[in-house]
């Protein structure tokens, strides 16, 4: 069956998709670069919340904090904010986390509106596989946010390890 | 399985993938950096070929539906909608199994759809269809001289 294909033509069309996709890419305003940037964040190390008064767009600035330490931050009243969806938000969130799903996310978006861009916070999403609260975290700080951190292990482990949590929440 | 040989079904069938493929591939073209990240949050490719993949695939779907569309090359074209339809499928499926709440990026960013079964079940739905088309192409095309005796 597979020998009725011709492979010349196959190839052809492939080709022709490449050289269209390439040109397009070039010439395009929303053209990407062909290798994708990689973003570095920070590790935050202190117990010290340092914010970025300068407004440069560094993304060492967004800094990975551990269990322990977003525990240690919660504690002292810095906001939560859940990047899953709205279904999974409502069978359970950290406490007092606000939800700003990344699906739909966007700079009018409701829930920015209670977000401060002076005051620290600390994004999560599902569990340390999962990318995010870190591309959340790199939107908002774009948008000016200057106090961000992503606490990677997120959710899961934050559940298992028996800290504040509540359910249900808006649709 | 006489319907299956229907030219009309047949060319029902090639319109719908066809059509599929160029509706996901021109909502991917229009923000590539999105598709990009959706590329980026299934973490299986290594960072060198993400945005590769993210320039090309679009315009190989937009370019095989176009085709398929005008019955042209429809032997290749299916091959490639089944073996891409294929990747897509296995990608969303490890990405269920590694627990990945993320969005598909099958249309694009604009209609997002999270990976789940129902994805999954959607794309084996697409292939089958896609493989009715590469089977029957061959045997309605080869029947065709025989009508006319």
């Amino acid at each position: 069956m597979l020998n009725n294909i011709r492979w010349k033509s196959l190839l052809y069309i492939v080709l022709v998709s490449l050289f269209l996709g390439f040109t397009y890419n070039y010439l395009s305003p929303n053209g990407i670069p062909l290798v994708k940037e990689v973003i570095e964040f920070g590790v935050y190390d202190e117990d010290e919340i340092t914010i970025n008064n300068t407004g440069d767009l560094d993304f060492t600035n967004i800094k990975l904090i551990d269990l322990e330490n977003a525990f240690k931050l919660y504690n002292k009243g810095i906001k939560f904010v859940d990047v899953r969806d709205q279904w999974d938000y409502s069978d359970g969130h950290v406490l007092g986390s606000i939800n700003l799903p990344e699906v739909e996310f966007s700079p009018q978006h409701n829930s920015l509106s209670l977000l401060s861009k002076d005051e620290s916070l600390i994004l999560y999403c599902s569990s340390d596989d999962c990318g995010l609260s870190k591309k959340v975290a790199v939107e908002l700080l774009k948008l000016g946010y200057k106090s961000l951190f992503v606490f990677e292990e997120g959710w899961e482990t934050w559940r298992d390890a028996g800290y504040p949590v509540e359910f249900g929440g808006e649709f | 399985m006489k319907h299956l040989t229907n030219k009309y079904i047949l060319l029902t069938a090639k319109f719908f993938i066809g059509y599929i493929f160029i509706l996901a591939g021109i909502e991917k073209i229009a923000d590539p950096s999105g598709f990009s990240n959706s590329i980026e949050n299934y973490q299986l490719l290594p960072n060198l070929f993400i945005n590769f993949f993210a320039i090309a695939l679009p315009w190989i779907e937009v370019v095989c539906g176009i085709l398929l569309i005008f019955n042209k090359y429809v032997k290749e074209n299916s091959f490639i909608f089944i073996s891409l339809m294929s990747a897509f499928t296995i990608m969303i499926f490890i990405a269920v199994l590694r627990g990945l709440d993320i969005d598909c990026g099958c249309f694009g960013t604009n209609n997002s759809q999270n990976v789940g079964i129902v994805k999954i079940i959607e794309n084996l739905g697409l292939i089958i269809l896609g493989m009715y088309v590469f089977v029957y192409h061959e045997k309605i095309n080869k029947s065709i001289p025989l009508e006319k005796v």
